[in-house]
């Protein structure tokens, strides 16, 4: 039993009426068959992704701003934040489904080298910029590497990870994520001066520390879950304050889900001892 | 649709599942929904990692953790709180050159001592136990063999007294059909490393930690020198410095040894002073690292082939 | 589900399992070798024993009687050198006391206490080795690490031990008169040019002095390093250190090194682990 269930998706891009125009004139310019690509891959990437039989479609991205200011109560016990909780979220599932929106314009069968940046502006104050970016690509013997949806695939791996992931047998499904904002409690400092000559576990904050980790997982779990997934690779968890002051803490996993691939194996790696470095 | 009643009888029921040893609530249902049929595993393994793990014969099996924050005792000098001698915690002693006195006879006249942080040593060994325990209950409950890269996060809370933060995290793995172990193993070593430690012929253990916290509260004599402008040794923070070095390493080996192990690869040592307000130094030693038991002596199956890089 | 043989993982869960294997057949260990260096120094025959360390805190002040020469400042010279000989002789009683026939991955390190003035510790640390099969009494030290001394050992050589000199020298602050003079001109200051020189010639000649009578034929990753620890941007110790090696009985081995292309960006290579 979880706690409480994921927010809801968003139905965002309805909100916008789709993308920017400047943002579908530059994505013509990419389609049809001998068209220009962008991206920011490296040239070892590059190489990886060709060899690994896709071709780089475009550089895509998806931007989202959200207020995402604390709305302080009174704050004697450690509780989750709920109302950022679901803000952090949905900003940035919108982000993400602007860049997959760009990507499916461009028929890519997956985006890759995705990075989810948050930026803040002093313009606005509690006011923060959800950046999704990443590179299209399509599979060039015309197989099928979309979700189970009809959507692109998303992951956040290099074209170098991208490329020793197809040859373990496994491919990107999506990108996964779960987030939880926690309040640590300021109480407890009596608590914490008492008996002070002695070594003793902080039930209470070793609690809520606990709980927030396994929230943010057990979301992420569930994102990966929904998609069928065969297991998460490259789960990064980050703990931020962002602009709340140290006493609440945003818990931030983000993987990529991955499924079986039938029939492949893993070569076996070759020892080797580098004379030049 | 939260009720703050519900969530706060949760908390404690949380706190109070702790206290018995056991894993919060959160912890439980996030392993429950680990061991779901067709749920998908999770892991912080890095693709290489993954295929390391793989070649080596294992499966990720899902991310596991452990946490505990700890209040530490009273960190400061012995001599200010408790008075010379109340918990007999000096291991060495320098008498006033000039025969005065006992323990701050004067200002200028008193002895030298180094005394060891006892407390503070074990609050560290202990809240590691008690994060080590939940991340091996985890694994447990996920049927793991094992959990590889293992990261350690030791910090001090802002603001909450002597609070000391430790939390393990890493990637439970598993061999299908392998024997069944009463303790998963621990290491701090990647799926890579991972992968190269079992072909060379070892296997890892638990996560040790040794640490030495000494604080050296300086005599006249040792005063008088530091003001000097002789360059010479100066014997006390020389010895209280190595005896915080010592005492670090000789725990980790003792650790080694309870392990039941034959040694500790990867051991990160850091080394930190800090100022104490009563004028003196206290010296930490803490060094982490995998200790691992050898199951096989046979060389690797192939001897590593000597690269030149193509730039 | 079936799965694959895999001889290697089942010994090894075996061990585990049963406190079987080959466990507990050497000294017990600590050893701050990455498992790269751990598995290499197994392949050349060398166990880890233990991490050794010796160290010392001194003294380092100054008084400078001559503000306007450059000269070497022959004090600090000899306390530098002095504390940098103690860390390390009590580092090898170290090494000596757990049966060490050598040290690798050694460091030689000068921590300097931000909050007391004119106070340094001397730090010498390293994992110390021995070879089972081979008796020796001698102990080499060496701040190579495993896999360089793996290389090492592989191409026929041995090490025999570290070698190091220091000189302080004291920079002149340029006087008025000088700096006006020159200011419209470029030209090479002479006087500076040949105080650096000096100090650091003067630094690797203590250091090739060590090596007489040891039996080494050449000194392997040797550095310079410089530093001005507490003194002020005036005072600069220039440090040589390295490694001395002699050709082993075998005789010089060709290496024959494959060329590989690496499609990495990162500098490590897709089999080498980021544990170092």
């Amino acid at each position: 039993m979880s706690q409480l269930p994921p927010p809801p998706p968003p139905q965002a891009p309805a909100e916008l009426e789709g993308l920017p125009k400047d943002a579908l004139r530059r994505l013509s310019e990419l389609q049809g068959k001998d068209a220009l690509f962008t991206s920011d891959l490296s040239v070892n990437e590059f190489l990886l992704i060709k060899e690994a039989g896709f071709h780089p479609r475009g550089l895509v991205v998806g931007s989202s701003i959200y207020h995402i200011g604390l709305t302080t109560k009174s704050w004697s016990s450690s509780q989750e934040v709920q109302s950022l909780t679901q803000a952090m979220y949905a900003a940035r599932e919108l982000a993400m489904t602007r860049m997959e929106e760009e990507a499916t314009v461009l028929d890519a069968d997956g985006v890759v080298g995705v990075r989810l940046d948050v930026g803040f502006y002093e313009w606005g104050r509690g006011t923060a910029e959800f950046l999704a970016i990443g590179t299209a690509v399509s599979a060039e013997d015309g197989g099928n590497w979309k979700t189970p949806e009809g959507k692109p695939f998303t992951s956040d791996l290099s074209g170098q990870d991208f490329w020793t992931l197809l040859q373990s047998g496994h491919a990107p499904l999506g990108l996964v994520l779960g987030t939880c904002v926690y309040h640590v409690a300021h109480q407890g400092m009596f608590q914490a001066m008492g008996n002070i000559g002695a070594n003793k576990e902080m039930g209470n904050f070793t609690q809520a520390l606990y709980e927030a980790r396994e929230l943010a997982m057990e979301r992420m779990q569930d994102e990966a879950l929904k998609l069928k997934a065969e297991g998460i690779v490259g789960v990064q968890i980050q703990e931020k304050s962002h602009v709340w002051g140290s006493h609440t803490i945003e818990f931030f996993a983000m993987g990529t889900a991955v499924r079986k691939l039938p029939d492949r194996t893993i070569e076996t790696p070759k020892l080797v001892l580098s004379l030049d470095r | 649709m939260a009720d703050p009643s519900a969530a706060a009888q949760r908390q404690l029921e949380s706190i109070a599942a702790l206290e018995r040893g056991e894993l919060p609530l959160a912890a439980r249902d996030r392993i429950d929904q680990l061991r779901g049929p067709d749920a998908p595993w999770t892991s912080d393994l890095s693709v290489a990692e993954l295929a390391a793990v793989r070649h080596a014969g294992f499966e990720p099996v899902g991310m596991v953790m452990g946490s505990s924050v700890f209040r530490i005792a009273a960190q400061w000098g012995y001599s200010t709180v408790f008075g010379v001698g109340a918990t007999g915690g000096a291991i060495q002693t320098y008498a006033c050159p000039h025969g005065y006195g006992y323990y701050r006879a004067g200002p200028d006249h008193r002895y030298g001592y180094n005394w060891e942080h006892t407390a503070y040593e074990q609050g560290v060994v202990d809240a590691r136990d008690l994060a080590l325990a939940r991340i091996t209950q985890e694994a447990r409950d996920l049927d793991a063999h094992g959990v590889v890269g293992v990261r350690l996060v030791r910090r001090h809370l802002e603001g909450v007294g002597n609070a000391l933060e430790f939390t393990v995290i890493g990637t439970a793995i598993r061999r299908a059909g392998g024997p069944h172990l009463d303790r998963p193993f621990m290491s701090h070593l990647d799926g890579v490393a991972f992968s190269k430690l079992i072909h060379g012929g070892y296997v890892p253990v638990w996560l040790v930690i040794g640490i030495g916290a000494v604080e050296i509260d300086p005599g006249c004599g040792t005063e008088w020198l530091l003001r000097s402008w002789s360059n010479v040794r100066i014997d006390q923070v020389s010895d209280g410095i190595e005896a915080a070095r010592l005492l670090g390493i000789s725990r980790l080996e003792a650790e080694i040894a309870a392990a039941d192990a034959d040694g500790a690869v990867g051991v990160d040592v850091d080394f930190a002073t800090h100022e104490v307000s009563n004028g003196g130094i206290l010296v930490e030693l803490v060094s982490v690292g995998t200790a691992v038991c050898r199951y096989a002596r046979d060389p690797l199956d192939e001897v590593p082939l000597p690269i030149m890089r193509l730039r | 589900m079936t799965v694959a043989a895999h001889p290697r993982a089942d010994a090894a869960l075996h061990c585990l399992a049963t406190g079987g294997g080959e466990r507990h057949q050497g000294r017990r260990f600590s050893s701050d070798l990455s498992v790269d260096e751990a598995v290499l120094l197994k392949e050349i025959g060398y166990e880890p024993l233990g991490l050794v360390v010796g160290s010392g805190v001194y003294h380092i002040g100054y008084q400078v009687q001559s503000w306007g020469s450059n000269q070497e400042m022959a004090g600090l010279t000899e306390v530098m050198y002095a504390a940098r000989t103690d860390a390390v002789r009590r580092m090898e009683r170290h090494a000596h006391s757990i049966g060490g026939q050598g040290v690798v991955g050694m460091k030689l390190d000068v921590r300097l206490d931000r909050g007391r003035e004119n106070l340094a510790e001397f730090v010498a640390i390293g994992t110390a080795v021995a070879n089972p099969t081979v008796r020796s009494t001698r102990l080499w030290l060496s701040d190579l690490s495993g896999q360089d001394l793996y290389l090492l050992i592989r191409a026929g050589y041995e090490p025999i031990g570290l070698a190091f000199g220091a000189c302080v020298y004291h920079i002149a602050h340029q006087g008025l008169s000088t700096w006006l003079g020159q200011a419209t001109q470029n030209v090479e200051l002479g006087n500076y040019t040949s105080a650096l020189y000096e100090a650091r010639e003067l630094a690797m000649t203590r250091m090739q002095d060590e090596t007489r009578g040891t039996g080494a034929q050449g000194i392997v990753a040797m550095r310079i390093e410089q530093a001005s620890h507490i003194w002020g941007s005036h005072i600069i110790e220039f440090l040589a250190i390295g490694t001395t090696v002699a050709v082993a009985q075998s005789g010089h081995q060709t290496l024959d090194p494959t060329m590989v292309l690496p499609l990495n960006d990162a500098d490590i290579a897709l089999t080498d682990g980021p544990t170092h």
